[in-house]
């Protein structure tokens, strides 16, 4: 690929100045690199400091020490005009220009190219275009904003973004006001820009089980600011990824790459066995109900689910008598009884 | 929803062509009215021409009517586009030059000069000064104006809540009246009474070089105003979208501001503080066009500024009779209404402002 990355920051110190001499420096000697043609997401916890080294990146606050490098020139050299050129950004905030329609909207992303009075040339209008039928936003190029759903409000901003024409984008939580469906379809949609487009993209985000998808990299901010990069299989399995937002009363599941709200081995053992789709969501069921799921056949219970002419049956095992149940309700139901025995 | 359905270009043009005609009809309607009736066509004979038959109403029109129109196609245009300039950059739908205390700054400059000075520079005699004088009581108003919407500047820098930067507004402004007070109770009777006639605003009474400092200053804080308009667009997604889009927002606020200051002050030195056309024509002509976009905003907001400026004109001569309303009662009259409808009528804020 490319010999250079877009973006380095060396020994970087981000933060607020609190006065004219202090300052309360949030994260220190970060050191990131962004490759064109990737796709990385910041994930960290809620006050780890994203938002910031957000900001930071973008150029909309200074950084407290150490340098940052766009595209070969020093961040803060760059003339806000040239910045806009080589970097644009997609923000949390709900803007508030109602009246403007998408095309309006999209277009003002060329204000870094345009003339005194912001006439669109040829070259503009193509660039606006192609940015329009990237995000599939054609279709309400007539419309004014305030007309348009939330998850259609960000695919605008997006194109907006994308017609700036910046070999770097960054999005700030570009899917917190999305419903799952939109979210899902945002990170489709960014995964495919940076493809085929060679753009760095670099946005962050909260959702934990889409970046683990859709990222070629992720950069994890602990809570103590500490920053660990790398591809997001590797950091699943080194442990890294769960270490960073490890809290009491869930745990991550390596296996199915999500955290599930269970609570710690304290209860029941069960044994699970049968097809792999019917033991993943008894499985579930289970967890909810604080018994833990173990591979070990010599428990004193065991569910086995199996298909019997398409039908799936749960045959419950405990201390040698045998019941069948014909839904996970009422399998539940029944082990609700081991529970109180126990007690 | 906006007043009217949203229009596409086409008929954006009709409503702009029909506005047009609006203001010149209103224009000759505006020198046809008033305690001297004189006929339509003699009227435009004079305007367009320069001549008529009877010497008297020559006389009415070239030395008292014409001006008085002039003023309030210029008034109409510097208040309703500095009020336009202060919504987008205070993202603010209630902000405009008499809301936010900017009048109240430059009546304090019209103050400084005409209380400080002695009788012999009260307004009447300021304009017996002559050039120099008028450009004093410009620039004085224009310091006036700067130095309130700086400070209302500052604090909205700090402040996103568009209510509490309203009532900050209106602190300022009652701080500033409120030091416009004090000097009135040390003032003599004279310098008061004129003062306080001054407060009332009129469009009449501005001739020869007055008319061209005014025309010539407001014509500048227009050109502004326009020149800006890329920065205005790009700050209409807010200030972090704009500064990502190339813009150095602090030179582009100081420029604003200069434009509004230019606008309000020495429209406030001449006229009078008059009221509610900065917030009202704005929020009109952005629901007739449906658009946001300032290079069509402008040139519109000085075209509906115009015609309802006039039209106020009209109504303040009191057609038929021989009294004349002060021109800041009958904007108020007409410009509180539309301040009610905005804020009653959510829908209408949302569609510009969410």
């Amino acid at each position: 690929m490319n010999a250079q990355p877009l973006l380095t920051a060396r020994d970087l110190t981000i933060g607020y100045k609190t006065g004219k001499t202090e300052s309360k420096s949030i994260s220190t000697s970060l050191n990131l690199d962004l490759w064109p043609g990737q796709l990385v997401c910041l994930l960290g916890p809620n006050g780890a400091g994203k938002s910031t080294l957000m900001r930071t990146l973008s150029g909309l606050q200074p950084a407290l020490s150490g340098a940052v490098i766009l595209d070969g020139k020093s961040l803060s050299d760059l003339k806000p005009v040239d910045l806009a050129q080589k970097l644009s950004l997609v923000l949390t905030e709900r803007i508030e220009a109602g009246n403007l329609t998408v095309n309006e909207l999209v277009a003002l992303g060329r204000t870094p190219y345009t003339g005194w009075l912001g006439t669109l040339a040829d070259l503009d209008k193509a660039k606006i275009s192609w940015a329009m039928e990237a995000t599939d936003t054609v279709r309400y190029a007539g419309r004014r904003m305030n007309e348009l759903s939330d998850g259609e409000r960000q695919k605008v901003m997006l194109a907006r973004a994308l017609a700036q024409d910046t070999k770097l984008i960054l999005l700030d939580e570009p899917t917190a006001h999305l419903d799952l469906p939109n979210r899902v379809e945002m990170m489709r949609l960014l995964h495919n820009l940076s493809r085929q487009t060679n753009k760095a993209i670099l946005l962050s985000t909260h959702e934990l089980d889409l970046a683990l998808q859709a990222a070629d990299k992720l950069w994890l901010m602990k809570p103590d600011g500490k920053m660990i990069t790398g591809a997001p299989e590797d950091l699943v399995l080194n442990g890294s990824f769960e270490a960073a937002f490890i809290k009491n009363g869930f745990h991550f599941d390596r296996n199915t790459g999500t955290f599930t709200i269970h609570k710690e081995a304290s209860s029941t053992a069960i044994h699970l066995t049968g097809d792999a789709n019917l033991v993943f969501w008894t499985k579930r069921a289970l967890q909810r109900e604080d018994f833990v799921v173990a591979d070990n056949r010599a428990l004193p219970y065991t569910i086995e689910v199996s298909e019997q002419t398409g039908i799936p049956v749960w045959t419950f095992d405990s201390n040698a008598t045998t019941t069948q149940y014909s839904n996970i309700s009422d399998l539940l139901t029944a082990l609700q009884t081991i529970k109180i025995n126990k007690i | 929803m906006p007043l009217f359905t949203p229009s596409s270009s086409n008929s954006r043009q009709l409503i702009v062509i029909g506005l047009v005609i609006l203001a010149v009809l209103f224009f000759l309607l505006d020198i046809m009215l008033g305690s001297v009736r004189i006929p339509f066509d003699e009227v435009a004979r004079i305007v367009f021409l320069g001549e008529s038959d009877t010497t008297a109403w020559l006389f009415i029109v070239e030395k008292i009517r014409l001006p008085k129109a002039i003023t309030a196609v210029i008034v109409g245009c510097g208040l309703s586009v500095s009020g336009l300039q202060m919504q987008t950059l205070f993202r603010n739908p209630l902000a405009g030059p008499s809301e936010l205390g900017i009048t109240a700054g430059a009546a304090l400059g019209v103050a400084a000069v005409m209380l400080t000075g002695g009788s012999s520079a009260s307004i009447y005699a300021i304009r017996q000064l002559g050039i120099s004088g008028s450009w004093l009581i410009v620039v004085m108003a224009s310091l006036g104006a700067a130095l309130v919407l700086s400070m209302v500047l500052l604090i909205a820098g700090r402040i996103k809540d568009n209510v509490i930067l309203l009532i900050v507004g209106v602190m300022v402004g009652t701080i500033t009246v409120s030091v416009i007070s004090i000097w009135q109770y040390f003032s003599q009777p004279e310098q008061l009474q004129e003062y306080i006639l001054w407060t009332f605003g009129s469009l009449g009474g501005i001739v020869q070089y007055h008319l061209y400092v005014l025309s010539g200053v407001v014509a500048v804080g227009l050109l502004i105003a326009f020149s800006s308009s890329k920065a205005l667009n790009a700050m209409l997604l807010g200030e972090n979208y704009a500064r990502s889009m190339g813009l150095t927002v602090g030179k582009t606020r100081l420029i604003i501001m200069a434009s509004t200051s230019l606008l309000t002050g020495s429209i406030t030195a001449f006229c009078g503080p008059i009221g509610f056309v900065g917030i009202a024509i704005p929020h009109i002509t952005r629901s007739l066009l449906g658009t946001s976009d300032h290079r069509i905003l402008i040139p519109c907001t000085c075209l509906v500024g115009t015609v309802l400026m006039l039209i106020c004109d009209i109504i303040a001569q009191m057609p038929g009779s021989q009294t004349v309303l002060p021109i800041n009662v009958v904007t108020s009259l007409l410009g509180a209404p539309v301040v009610i409808w905005v804020i009653v009528s959510r829908n209408n804020l949302r569609s510009s402002f969410s």
